[in-house]
């Protein structure tokens, strides 16, 4: 029975070998040039400051999580490895847990006005996300409350090359 | 030797307030020095007087000498075994509660006292109770031999100083040079000679219990002070507190990266100076040796990388590293080792004072040279756990064991029958360092990981409140019922698109998975456990499959598409529901 497993496995890794890294995506999707991580970083940063005014201006927006150069090496964009993401998250500090219904609306409102579309809005009892992308840049943005009455703002920015270009053509 | 009846009777206090007085009485004689030194010096008297005065003078500075190193020797002493005795009093203090919550007492002479079950044992639970006691009879008889020992030990110790002191043997002041006289350093000569010795801990091999058990007996001072003399013997050790291990290991992996540059720069060395053709080829008949040197290098170069990571990841702790983060967890270095494929484990927070800590086990391919990625789960599944709610938590890579190199070797269940009681170990010592309530303890598998943590809870009855078991190959079971913890704590996932999915063959009714070596998916409804949603992944060409989507259960972006798996494993550790 062992033998047939390895059998087996002795084929996937054939197949593997010689598949990753393609799927189902035109190949010229791969090697594009985009924004460096430094600018990403600053990005994530400047649409949160931003998206700051989808809260009462007594709210606080404290940095809870920050990954500035996370590798992305398994894409669902099924493209190269060697890129990068940056993310941050912010605990919204102030809004009561009866006034997050409002701040889900305000941050789609706010979200409507400056380009991007909501993907998901998935709640189960008090633990909602709503998740959108900005259709011109490819980041990301999602508001979460929890079951223990805690409301965060995530930012975070597609798969990109250090330096903007890709590392084989660097 | 010391009984139980005097041990609990001990006290630290006296000892610890005469450690002032003491520490008066000496400063008193120390501030005598100069004035000893001008009446050894007196110039111009000359004669047989003279003669006798400078004999006298002489014995009155030796005598002072030697009562300055004497009075520095207790003062030392009544310091150190009044510290001492705190530890060996938590040992008793702990030893007390274990007994009086399992219904057996310490009789005065130590021995173990079962008082029988506890009257209110339903019937149906008597035998697994029964059990249970005679697993605790065993620990607390380990733990009065330790708290013993230990008190022996300080016993022992205690007696020889005072037993110099009173013999005036604690240092020989006559053949010093009274020319020069400072009893200062007489005194450091006797503050040296009062110093007590650690009591050694038990033989390596023994359990995460038989280690606690040591360690409760030791006092915070002792137990720092022996992880910075002794790092090889305290880093790995399960059971030790998490902090006195952070210690050991640092200095560890100092040591590490130390020796490995320095083998690095001599195979180096080795390779640039191999010996070439007049073309500066290598001749055909060195080929297989050179080759062999550059591999060596490449092990070298990895397992570098992969300690220069874990410092790395240090560093971003560090107020005063510009790689400082202060959203981080801080980290704690729990083993280091570059032997073989290498070990590393690694806390992100302190799992001795966490509420939930989760225990991270990596599958095929890990090592110490790719500990990057790892760490980076780690942190990842922090955020995750957080943001689900979770106030106070550490997550743990652990890199414990020999992983399958590669996918060829992933359907032998050698590696995981080899590292499961390892495993098995770390999660006990995660029980008994911790601090003040249980905390929510959760081991999470993924790949191959997750054979080993189904083999370590099959045979070893992991100590863990909830396992995680993602993308799993099979853990060696058929039902979530076989892991000895309730099956509802079971949980898993497999993205859609996952290659494992190719591996996992469709199971036989009533029979799992005879064609599997590993066991049958635990996804599939048949076995039994919970399963939570993961985002479908990469979609590859094999039936859709894709090598990406294995390792996609952790991408960073917390709004995208794959992103479902990373929320619900933070969910689990925090202890909030999946979906």
């Amino acid at each position: 029975m062992r033998k047939l497993n390895l059998a087996l496995l002795a084929g996937l890794t054939v197949l593997f070998a010689t598949s990753c890294g393609t799927g189902d995506q035109p190949k010229d999707t791969a090697m594009k040039n985009t924004i460096t991580i430094q600018e990403a970083n600053q990005r994530v940063e400047d649409y949160a400051e931003r998206a700051r005014a989808a809260f009462p201006v007594s709210a606080e927006l404290r940095l809870q999580s920050q990954f500035k150069d996370s590798p992305c090496d398994d894409p669902t964009d099924n493209g190269p490895k060697g890129r990068l993401v940056a993310s941050r998250g912010y605990q919204v500090m102030g809004p009561s847990v009866d006034q997050f219904p409002q701040q889900f609306e305000a941050i789609q409102a706010w979200w409507g006005q400056n380009g991007f579309a909501v993907s998901t809005d998935s709640a189960r009892g008090a633990d909602r996300t709503v998740a959108a992308e900005n259709k011109a840049d490819g980041f990301t943005m999602s508001l979460r409350s929890n079951n223990v009455g805690q409301l965060y703002l995530n930012t975070s920015s597609p798969c990109v090359w250090r330096n903007g270009t890709p590392e084989s053509a660097n | 030797m010391v009984t139980w009846a005097q041990v609990t009777r001990w006290d630290s206090a006296p000892l610890q307030s005469a450690v002032g007085e003491v520490n008066s009485a000496y400063n008193k004689v120390v501030a005598c020095s100069d004035d000893l030194r001008g009446i050894n010096t007196a110039e111009g008297w000359h004669g047989e007087a003279a003669g006798a005065a400078a004999n006298e003078v002489n014995q009155v500075i030796d005598g002072l000498e030697e009562y300055a190193a004497e009075v520095a020797s207790l003062r030392r002493s009544a310091g150190d075994v009044g510290d001492a005795i705190s530890g060996v009093k938590n040992g008793v203090k702990e030893v007390e509660g274990l007994a009086r919550a399992h219904h057996f007492t310490i009789g005065d002479d130590g021995a173990v006292i079962d008082n029988g079950l506890p009257p209110d044992t339903p019937e149906g639970q008597k035998e697994a109770v029964a059990r249970e006691r005679a697993t605790i009879a065993a620990e607390l008889r380990d733990r009065v031999s330790e708290v013993l020992k230990s008190a022996t030990d300080i016993d022992d110790d205690f007696c020889l100083v005072l037993d110099r002191i009173v013999s005036g043997q604690t240092i020989d002041a006559t053949g010093n040079d009274n020319e020069n006289t400072s009893l200062a350093a007489a005194g450091n000569s006797g503050a040296a000679m009062g110093s007590l010795t650690i009591p050694a801990p038990p033989p390596e091999g023994a359990t995460a219990a038989q280690n606690a058990a040591y360690w409760a007996t030791l006092s915070e001072g002792q137990r720092t002070r022996l992880a910075m003399d002794r790092p090889d013997l305290v880093g790995p050790r399960d059971g030790f507190s998490a902090q006195q291990r952070d210690i050991a290991n640092r200095e560890l992996l100092d040591r590490q990266q130390s020796r490995l540059r320095h083998e690095r720069d001599e195979l180096q060395r080795k390779i640039n100076e191999f010996p070439r053709t007049g073309a500066g080829e290598i001749k055909l008949n060195d080929q297989r040796e050179f080759d062999a040197l550059k591999s060596d290098l490449d092990k070298l170069d990895g397992k570098l990388r992969g300690l220069n990571d874990v410092e790395s990841r240090l560093s971003m702790s560090d107020p005063s590293s510009p790689n400082f983060d202060p959203t981080k967890q801080r980290p704690y270095v729990l083993r280091i080792d570059d032997a073989g494929s290498g070990r590393a484990v690694v806390a992100m927070g302190n799992p001795d004072t966490a509420q939930h800590v989760a225990t991270y086990v990596p599958g095929t391919g890990s090592e110490l040279s790719k500990v990057n990625g790892d760490l980076g789960r780690a942190d990842l599944m922090v955020n995750a756990a957080q943001q689900a709610g979770a106030q106070s938590l550490s997550v743990i890579t652990w890199l414990g064991y020999d992983a399958p190199p590669g996918l060829m070797d992933a359907a032998n269940d050698t590696y995981a029958d080899n590292g499961k009681r390892a495993l098995d170990s770390f999660q006990d010592g995660l029980r008994e360092s911790h601090q003040g309530a249980p905390s929510h303890n959760t081991v999470l598998g993924h790949s191959y990981g997750t054979t080993l943590v189904g083999y370590a809870a099959r045979d070893e009855h992991l100590a863990v409140d909830d396992i995680v078991l993602v993308a799993s190959p099979g853990v060696g079971v058929d039902h979530a019922s076989q892991l000895n913890i309730p099956p509802d704590h079971v949980y898993s996932t497999t993205a859609a698109n996952d290659a494992i999915n190719i591996t996992n063959f469709p199971r036989v009714e009533g029979h799992g998975d005879p064609l599997d070596p590993l066991g049958p998916d635990p996804t599939d409804p048949e076995f039994g456990g919970r399963t939570f949603t993961s985002d479908p992944g990469a979609r590859g060409w094999v039936l859709g499959n894709s090598e990406a989507a294995h390792s996609a259960y952790w991408n960073v972006t917390p709004t995208g598409e794959n992103t479902a798996s990373l929320q619900n494993m933070g969910n689990i550790i925090a202890g909030q529901p999946t979906y």
